[in-house]
């Protein structure tokens, strides 16, 4: 038989909470291991010493209490019994009879008297009873298997403790790992500007921790891991320098020498979010959004993921800052970090295997350093481009599928000198497949489109004229004057930021604008033209 | 506003437990126990003669913590060992049938329709039926609360 020998609650792990004697232990055991321990190592050795420790303690309280009962055993008067079977109850047994039974194998029936007086008749002499196997702990139990346990309530176990180390100064972070600060190798200002010179040596960068060490005049280490857990620390806690590693992989790169796209996102990506009511979106919509996979989007609660490829579409924003989005869709082809907001990574052209760096900027979700490689193929906003996982976290496939027809008639942006944008479709030599409904195809005035964003950074937003001028330009194109929303989407972004959600709410909800069907959308000029 | 009495009644689903309330039923039906002792053969009825007369009590251990409760020695016999031969409960027995020998042979262990149905390969909805029907059978009512 199996029993649970420790009396856990149902919500023990759930209400759980990091006590001073937790802290302690984590303490005790980072010491011991002399090594840094990722926040699911030390939870599964935290988790793994509360439960020894309950054990302990029940022992105790169970050693105290009396004999276990078992029915198999005889019992007599004046015996001090403890039952499992009923949480541990303690009572003495008062009374002994002979069982009123038609079995063969009589039995005894003794009476006991629990602590709280209450009284209840239990079997004695019992050869065939369950209860006589004797206790053990049950593996499977999920309240008592450190596997289980971290399996099911890992995540918030950690969270828990990684709060509690935050707050206590001796312990130290970094690139996902926990040590004790007692343990730290001393690097000084010295060591530190000696980083920063082999660094800039090295174009800023990048270089692990393995590497700067011998470089700096640090004494010769006992501890290899230990130094360069110490000299990773010194450099976090200096602003000189960026960690740019992705998960698991430390890497310096010297602030000063980072692009300045990486370290402030370019105009074009600046978004000043707007209220907008998601209530107003209809499922056609919200799907279209989906589709659109614009990083300024919410991250949708069910999202059918690609496997290793995904394909997409290029916004003017995008195409101007040489970036891509790190959309919900698209997040898991690229490299991440626990904390680095920046990670250096590279992509690779699988047409030429052309090598070339890029950084994911995180926090502010974009991929940066395309801009060349855009000029080169052709690349222009609409285009189709497929990203493929390469089996290197830290290396990303690119390609765009060569157009077959050389010249197109394409939705063309023709920028006056004051930035001001009129739409024509023209006749153009397009290099990449791309989508019909959002292309864009830019001249090369897009300096003139470049003072245009400056100076709309600086006035106050017109989204609505924005939304309004965009879609009166769009609807010249097209004889019964109707847009779809992926068209408007896309010219929108040529002069101001806008994820989808925002556009389509207005759309629907203001006077002016008229949907006539599947997505398509025409002004009502005598209705005010949707301005307000 | 008047009072509106309402009738205390709740509507079992397939998930609400039923069992054998020998205590309604033994105040509900007189001839009770003539049914039960009549699913004793012949043998048994002799053999545990004394233990099946009326109002004899017997001490039943439960199986999970050894307590002792005193039982009647009818029902003990039933379920401790009638019910437990082969061919006690057969697929060919009737519905209502089935399901009294199927709490006997559990040992009167409160189950749903669902549970039941998937033990007889009947419909749910069939033993819900017959089960909550304003006809009791056997004594076979619902737990409530």
């Amino acid at each position: 038989m199996t029993l649970v020998v420790i009396p856990l609650r149902e919500d023990y792990w759930s209400t759980f909470e990091i006590t001073d004697e937790d802290v302690e232990f984590l303490y005790a055991f980072l010491l011991e291991r002399e090594e840094p321990q990722t926040p699911g190592q030390l939870t599964h050795a935290l988790v793994k010493d509360r439960l020894a420790r309950e054990q302990k303690a029940a022992a105790k309280q169970r050693s105290a209490a009396g004999e276990v009962y078992i029915p198999k055993e005889a019992h007599s008067a004046g015996d001090r019994l403890t039952f499992p079977a009923l949480g541990w109850k303690t009572g003495m047994v008062t009374a002994r009879r002979p069982a009123n039974t038609f079995m063969p194998n009589g039995f005894q029936v003794i009476t006991v008297v629990f602590e709280d007086g209450s009284a209840m008749e239990f079997a004695s002499e019992c050869e065939d009873h369950i209860l006589n196997e004797p206790v053990v702990v049950s593996q499977d139990d999920p309240l008592l298997s450190p596997d289980a346990i971290v399996e099911q309530h890992g995540v918030s176990l950690a969270e828990k403790l990684v709060a509690a180390l935050r707050s206590n100064d001796d312990f130290v972070y970094i690139a996902g790992r926990w040590f004790p600060r007692a343990l730290l190798v001393d690097v000084n200002v010295g060591n530190l500007n000696l980083a920063e010179a082999v660094l800039d040596m090295a174009g800023g960068g990048p270089l692990p921790t393995a590497e700067l060490l011998p470089q700096i005049d640090l004494p010769n280490p006992d501890n290899e891991r230990l130094t360069e857990f110490s000299l990773d620390l010194a450099l976090q806690e200096d602003g000189r320098f960026d960690e740019v590693g992705s998960t698991g992989k430390v890497l310096w790169f010297l602030n000063r020498l980072e692009p300045a796209e990486v370290l402030k996102p370019p105009l074009t990506l600046r978004y000043q979010e707007f209220q907008y009511d998601r209530s107003l979106l209809s499922a056609q919509m919200l799907e279209l959004e989906q589709q659109l996979d614009d990083e300024h989007s919410p991250a949708p609660e069910h999202m059918e993921m690609p496997g290793d490829e995904a394909e997409i579409i290029l916004i003017y924003p995008h195409w101007r800052a040489g970036t891509l989005p790190i959309a919900p869709r698209l997040r898991r082809f690229f490299p991440s970090a626990y904390e680095s907001p920046r990670i250096l990574f590279s992509f690779i052209d699988e047409g030429s295997g052309e090598e070339f760096r890029a950084w994911v900027v995180r926090l502010e979700k974009y991929v940066f350093g395309l801009r060349e490689w855009y000029l080169k193929h052709g690349v222009m906003p609409g285009s189709i481009l497929k990203l493929k996982k390469t089996g290197n976290p830290g290396q990303v496939a690119i390609t765009t599928e060569a157009h077959r027809s050389t010249k197109e008639w394409v939705r063309t942006a023709l920028v006056g000198a004051d930035g001001g944008v009129v739409y024509a479709t023209l006749k153009q030599q397009v290099a990449t497949a791309f989508d019909d409904r959002m292309m864009v195809y830019m001249t090369s005035e897009v300096e003139a489109l470049d003072r245009a964003w400056e100076q709309r950074a600086k006035a106050e937003p017109t989204f609505e004229k924005a939304v309004v001028d965009t879609l009166r330009e769009l609807a010249k194109l097209n004889p019964q004057a109707h847009v779809h929303v992926a068209e408007l989407y896309s010219a929108l972004n040529v002069i101001t930021r806008c994820p989808p959600g925002p556009l389509m709410a207005r759309l629907t909800s203001q006077a002016g604008f008229v949907h006539v069907g599947d997505l398509h959308f025409r002004l009502d000029e005598a209705g005010g033209g949707g301005e307000r | 506003m008047n009072d509106i009495r309402r009738p205390s009644l709740v509507k079992p689903s397939v998930d609400t437990h039923f069992h054998i309330d020998f205590e309604w039923w033994s105040q509900n039906d007189r001839e009770w126990r003539v049914y039960l002792r009549n699913l004793l053969t012949e043998d048994e009825q002799t053999r545990f003669a004394e233990i099946i007369a009326d109002d004899v009590r017997v001490d039943w251990v439960d199986p999970e913590t050894a307590e002792v409760k005193p039982v009647d020695g009818l029902q003990h016999i039933l379920i401790t060992h009638t019910a437990q031969q082969e061919g006690f409960l057969s697929a060919h027995t009737a519905l209502v049938e089935a399901i009294f020998r199927l709490f006997l042979k559990t040992g009167n262990k409160p189950m749903s329709a669902q549970e039941i149905a998937e033990l007889l390969n009947r419909p749910p909805m069939t033993v819900l039926k017959t089960l909550s029907g304003p006809r009791v059978y056997r004594g076979i009512r619902p737990i409530l609360g």
